[in-house]
């Protein structure tokens, strides 16, 4: 594979350098475009507390003095948010020419080291995301037909006679914490303070690209047939203290309850859920277990897997994206050996877990 | 309007290009609403005196996206009335026992695998600079001919297939137009048939033909669905924009709901 990295890289390092050049330009407008944003927004809520609570003198006010509305100049206080505006718009301009320029770079790229690492399995860009397999998964709580999922790419490999899809997802989720920004967004002056936070203030300090900002989960999402014929569902879930209380919370699995299982390593890691203690157990040989585990090690971050009719299904948590490119230094042949790794580990899959 | 008195100019300048955006924006989205896509619910209505075998009634799904955009049933050869379908047959040129049978004979032979399958290879094989006189050669200014090389070419036919979840893979475009051939036969068969411009053996006689050649090239409904829809996107005119909308958003469900013909009607091996 070594061989085959060191094309990749041969063919790919001189767009890996001009990538790290466009991404680093769509971040600085990334925050000029966000911080003018703050400003307009701060700007605009301290002239409402200014104009319609005076009583509230706090001691900067002095500096918004002038702005503030008197007899003699009504509109004062519009100028400095005209001309906020109107800076805002040529930045909006920059950063989405800049963004969309790194993007198309970026998927060409990404295309190309497939091709070249990978010369056996079929890649697709701009397709539509597997919608019904995400929900069929029950990996993700809140997930719906029209929750806003996207795909940055998909694989077809044949491994051991086997198809496997590998599709790279984004699914934004109305999950508790954007239930809870959602409700808050509907309380005036409040609503200012969590668009200064949740978009302003994230996109400022964040050297995460645009488009993975609001995601609730990104990362490789894989599918394949299960050689056991199953009557229900059985879901293994990384096991934290989050996963554990939306699945509580949720009325969406109602059916389904907590499986226990004796194997220690596993339920340190996992927790699963399903309808049926004895098909769960059927499914979840020890041998299974033990090689779930050692598949979670490998990857080295949050692992889901689910088993239903005759389909198998399995995330891997992914923040950078499996085809999209980290943030940091791209000059340098790991960015290949990462990504070569990831697809391998997920094409490897039938086998490792001996489906 | 005292309010309006002893504004400042600029404030005038800015009323008027609100007043101007906004009705720029309102007839925009009335325009767009206007000709938004319809998009219903699948029904696949069943007649009560169906009397088709289990063959005939796989050859019937063959039609069944745009069948279903239709409202017919999915279990007889009668296709609604008569009256209804008059203004397609007229619109095909299909309303005479000779028209018909002219464009089926076409359909049969040639179809719109006469020109995906040269479009299609020359794209893949042939330097760019060859197309024109290639295409000048075997279609002349042929308006359609020209459409699919503009749609397939550009990419346009691949990637609005890919962005609508109908196809996943580039190589899935080898699979040809030749589902969408053979489902417009059996639709036409079925509608000439309504219409009494031809008799119930020869209708089956063609919806017969159109099922042995999907059996020639598919081998599930997934892969006949596909060729169907590529077909029909290259079929369709720029201006049936709608009329395309409606149909992807009915083979969807034909494709994924459980009680669909496509799902409870095996594919013959």
């Amino acid at each position: 594979m070594q061989h085959i990295i060191q094309k990749a890289y041969s063919e790919t390092s001189r767009a890996l350098n001009d990538i790290y050049k466009k991404r680093k330009r769509t971040l600085l407008y990334q925050k000029i475009m966000w911080g003018i944003t703050g400003l307009f927004v701060l700007l605009m809520t301290l002239l409402m507390l200014g104009n319609y609570l005076p009583s509230l003198k706090l001691e900067f006010y002095s500096v918004l003095e002038p702005y503030l509305w008197n007899p003699n100049n009504p509109y004062i206080n519009i100028y400095p948010l005209m001309g906020l505006l109107a800076l805002l718009y040529p930045s909006i301009f920059l950063f989405s020419k800049t963004f969309q320029n790194f993007k198309q770079r970026e998927k060409e790229t990404i295309a190309k080291m497939v091709k070249t690492l990978f010369p056996q399995v079929e890649f697709s860009q701009g397709v539509a995301p597997p919608v019904k397999e995400i929900i069929h998964s029950k990996f993700f709580t809140w997930a719906k037909k029209d929750t806003p999922i996207y795909s940055y790419g998909q694989i077809r490999g044949k491994v051991n006679n086997k198809i496997i899809n590998i599709a790279d997802i984004g699914i934004v989720e109305q999950n508790i914490f954007n239930k809870v920004t959602g409700s808050l967004m509907r309380i005036p002056i409040l609503n200012m303070l969590v668009v200064l936070y949740e978009y302003v203030l994230k996109n400022m300090v964040s050297n995460a690209s645009a488009d993975s900002q609001y995601f609730t989960f990104r990362g490789m999402f894989c599918w394949l047939q299960f050689k056991k014929k199953l009557e229900g569902h059985t879901v293994v879930l990384t096991n934290d203290p989050l996963t554990k209380w939306e699945r509580l919370v949720s009325f969406n699995f109602k059916e389904e309850h907590k499986i226990h299982l004796e194997d220690p390593r596993f339920t340190k890691n996992f927790m699963v859920y399903g309808i049926d203690q004895v098909e769960a157990r059927y499914v979840l040989s020890s041998s299974l277990m033990e090689r779930i585990v050692a598949l979670k090690e490998k990857f080295n971050r949050p692992l889901f897997l689910s088993f239903q009719d005759r389909q198998m299904y399995m995330a891997v948590q992914n923040d950078n994206g499996l085809f999209s490119f980290p943030s940091g230094k791209m000059e340098e042949i790991k960015v290949i050996e990462e990504l070569a790794k990831e697809i391998e580990t997920a094409l490897e899959f039938p086998e490792v877990l001996k489906l | 309007m005292q309010m309006f008195e002893n504004l400042p100019w600029y404030s005038y300048v800015i009323l008027i290009l609100a007043i101007v955006s906004y009705a720029y924006r309102y007839f925009k989205i009335g325009k767009v609403e206007y000709d938004a896509p319809d998009l219903s619910q699948v029904k696949f209505k069943k007649s009560s005196n169906s009397s088709l075998n289990e063959e005939q009634l796989f050859a019937i799904a063959l039609y069944t996206p745009i069948s279903e955009w239709w409202g017919a049933d999915t279990n007889r050869l009668t296709f609604l009335n008569a009256k209804e379908i008059k203004p397609y047959m007229e619109g095909w040129g299909i309303d005479t026992p000779e028209g018909y049978w002219g464009l089926t004979e076409y359909f049969m032979k040639d179809g719109r695998r006469w020109y995906f399958d040269f479009i299609h290879h020359m794209v893949q094989k042939e330097p760019k600079e060859k197309w024109e006189r290639l295409m000048d050669e075997k279609f002349g200014d042929n308006e359609r001919a020209h459409r699919f090389l503009e749609f397939l070419s550009t990419g346009e036919a691949l990637d609005t297939l890919k962005q609508k979840g109908i196809l996943m893979f580039d190589s899935e475009l080898e699979l040809g137009v030749v589902g969408y051939d053979a489902a417009v036969l059996v639709g036409q068969a079925r509608k000439a048939y309504t219409a009494g411009l031809i008799s119930e053996k020869d209708a089956w006689k063609v919806i017969n033909f159109a099922k042995e050649l999907v059996l020639q090239h598919f081998s599930s409904w997934e892969e006949f669905g596909k060729s169907f829809a590529i077909g029909f996107f290259l079929d369709m005119k720029a201006d049936y924009k709608t009329y395309k909308e409606e149909v992807y958003h009915i083979y969807k469900q034909v494709l994924e709901t459980p009680n669909s013909p496509w799902n409870t009607i095996d594919w013959p091996h």
